[in-house]
């Protein structure tokens, strides 16, 4: 079996996808003011495939192009330039087979029924799906129960808790058995445990039905839990596009500490050190530099000769994925990565 | 249970079929949520008919012209709600958030508004047929063999009001508020539809107004069919009957084009939400 055919078929493909954002023309400011004093470009030539069974995260500040990525595959807004397509359909064109086909989770809670029950927003949704009504009931019933609602089924949304309006959410979005799945920030309103509980209950899915999954999140942590295929932006451009492993690979400063027998040695240390161009911090009995480029752990502690003798501990700490993306933010690279 | 192609491929008509019970469903549980407000709703309608029973008795004006206002207004808050509707709804689920969940089902966008208000346009209908008939019930002489062609005219005038519901409509998508619009029609057409009054004692160059809203035509047709005597200088009801029906396929049409042309306009600008 290929690699291509282990990764699966190619579901969701932009291609030079780009999107400006322009002032409301001139006779339509006469009734409304235009939202935008000038032209903003939310999306600038971006590239991704996500292929069934695959999740990729897309990750950016504010105004980085994730929402209107999104709203474009749904249909909600155009492309400027370029093309998204779902199993070969054009978002543009084909919008409403692609509204068939995809299952899209919205990131407010405000998009359900909130005096309805949880059994009622799936039926609305389940009809205008266009399900036959045999096949509504089952698949219902099949959906509450995967997302742990099915005591919650009559109950209505309203009286729910942010971790199962959420769910609620996802199980709407999974109801007419779709083959792509678009979540915008899934967790946003979610406590951490419900969250993490979330995100496995998303992989599994991701799993066991071979769905292709774009998510955004803030929440970094719950995107190297989620060990999938990221795409950084910042302003609409693509600052990296691949796997979080590469990622670190490629940008992971580790921080080392060693940890000394007495304050005088690690004072020796930190000098040591910073001698050889490292930043070093001091703490007590503790000393922390970064590492990267040339330097390593064996070269460094190699290099400490006899001083090496007080350590008494030694440890490795990754670069937090926060710091990690801020680097490659600040260090303004390319759509470079592992693809 | 896989998630691959569970929904079969469905014809047009069986869209608009599902998109009509989509939303009469979502209308429904909102009946089901505050039902006390519904229910309010219909005995609203026991009051102006009061006002008008108890006004033609202190002024002596006698039945007919309790009967001849009674069908002025119910036709006025019947059509109300065909009117107004669709655009109250769509600014309700704009300003909650939930029109991009409407929007993004697999659904033509042409059908959302004839689906989002023909629960209330249908209720609006029934709202006018209780209120003919409480009048009916405090004596006010109704003549039976005009009813099926009064309900036909009722029908019509509905259609044709839903078709300006959609240009308001329209103008909410792209400028986020229709109802001034339609509201100022509204009150308009109450007046130049004839109310309270016959067009005939409006001045000559007010009286065309009356020509180009649907609810004159109603009106006028309802008094006739119900009342059973035709006014001088009124058209006759079939011919009000035909142009109403001119009306709604000309104006149908265009409101549904130009809604459509309005989404995808505020599509591409990208303020379908905001």
């Amino acid at each position: 079996m290929s690699q291509s055919e282990q990764r699966g078929d190619p579901v969701i493909e932009l291609s030079q996808l780009s999107k400006l954002y322009e002032p409301t023309p001139r006779w339509m400011r006469v009734f409304a003011r235009s939202h935008l004093t000038e032209s903003v470009r939310a999306l600038d030539e971006v590239n991704l495939t996500v292929r069934a069974g695959e999740i990729c995260a897309i990750v950016g500040p504010n105004g980085a192009g994730k929402t209107t990525m999104f709203r474009i595959l749904v249909g909600l807004t155009t492309a400027s330039s370029g093309t998204a397509r779902v199993l070969g359909l054009d978002s543009d064109r084909d919008s409403e087979q692609i509204r068939q086909i995809v299952g899209w989770m919205p990131s407010e809670d405000r998009s359900l029924l909130m005096r309805a029950t949880a059994r009622e927003n799936l039926q609305m949704h389940g009809r205008l799906q266009g399900m036959p009504r045999k096949l509504l009931a089952e698949r219902l019933s099949y959906v509450l129960e995967q997302v742990n609602l099915t005591p919650q089924t009559e109950s209505v949304v309203a009286g729910l808790s942010a971790g199962m309006k959420a769910r609620l959410r996802l199980a709407r979005a999974l109801l007419p058995g779709p083959r792509a799945l678009i979540l915008d920030e899934p967790t946003g309103a979610v406590d951490p445990i419900a969250a993490h509980g979330l995100l496995e209950l998303i992989m599994e899915l991701v799993e066991r039905e071979r769905l292709a999954v774009l998510i955004s999140s803030h929440r970094l942590e719950e995107i190297e839990a989620l060990q999938s295929h990221a795409m950084l932006m910042d302003r609409g451009r693509v600052k990296y596009d691949g796997d979080l492993d590469d990622l670190r690979q490629e940008w992971d400063r580790p921080e080392l500490e060693l940890v000394t027998a007495d304050a005088d040695a690690a004072r020796m240390i930190a000098e040591d050190l910073r001698a050889r161009s490292l930043d070093v911090t001091v703490d007590d009995l503790s000393v922390r530099c970064r590492l990267g480029g040339k330097h390593r752990v064996g070269a460094v502690l190699a290099g400490l000769g006899p001083l090496a003798d007080s350590i008494e501990h030694v440890r490795e700490i990754p670069m937090p994925l926060r710091d990690l993306i801020a680097q490659v933010y600040t260090t303004g690279a390319g759509a470079g990565g592992g693809r | 249970m896989t998630a691959v192609a569970l929904t079969p491929e469905r014809s047009f008509g069986r869209k608009v079929l599902d998109t009509l019970e989509g939303y009469v469903r979502i209308d429904l549980v909102e009946e089901r949520m505050f039902p006390l407000s519904t229910v309010m709703r219909y005995l609203a309608v026991v009051f102006p008919v009061l006002l008008y029973y108890f006004q033609s008795s202190f002024l002596g004006a006698g039945k007919n012209v309790f009967v001849f206002m009674l069908i002025g207004t119910a036709i006025i808050a019947g059509l109300q709600d065909a009117l107004t509707g669709l655009t109250s709804r769509l600014q309700f689920a704009q300003e909650r958030g939930t029109l991009e969940t409407y929007l993004v089902e697999p659904v033509p966008w042409a059908l959302i508004p004839v689906a989002m208000n023909i629960w209330r346009s249908v209720t609006g209908a029934v709202l006018a047929c209780v209120m003919v008939t409480i009048g009916w019930l405090l004596g006010a002489p109704i003549v039976a063999s005009g009813i099926p062609l009064g309900l036909v005219a009722l029908f019509l005038g509905i259609v044709a009001c839903n078709a300006l519901g959609t240009f308001a409509a329209s103008f909410l998508v792209l400028f986020k508020r229709g109802e001034p619009v339609v509201m100022l029609y509204s009150l308009a057409a109450s007046v130049v539809g004839g109310a309270l009054f016959p067009i005939s004692v409006l001045p000559g160059w007010i009286r065309w107004i009356s020509y180009l809203v649907p609810h004159s035509y109603v009106i006028s047709a309802e008094r006739q069919l119900l009342m059973g005597q035709s006014t001088p200088g009124e058209l006759s009801p079939l011919v009000s009957l035909g142009i109403l029906a001119i009306f709604c396929v000309v104006t149908f049409t265009l409101g549904l084009w130009l809604f459509d042309r309005s989404l995808r306009l505020a599509r591409k600008l990208g303020i379908l939400s905001i």
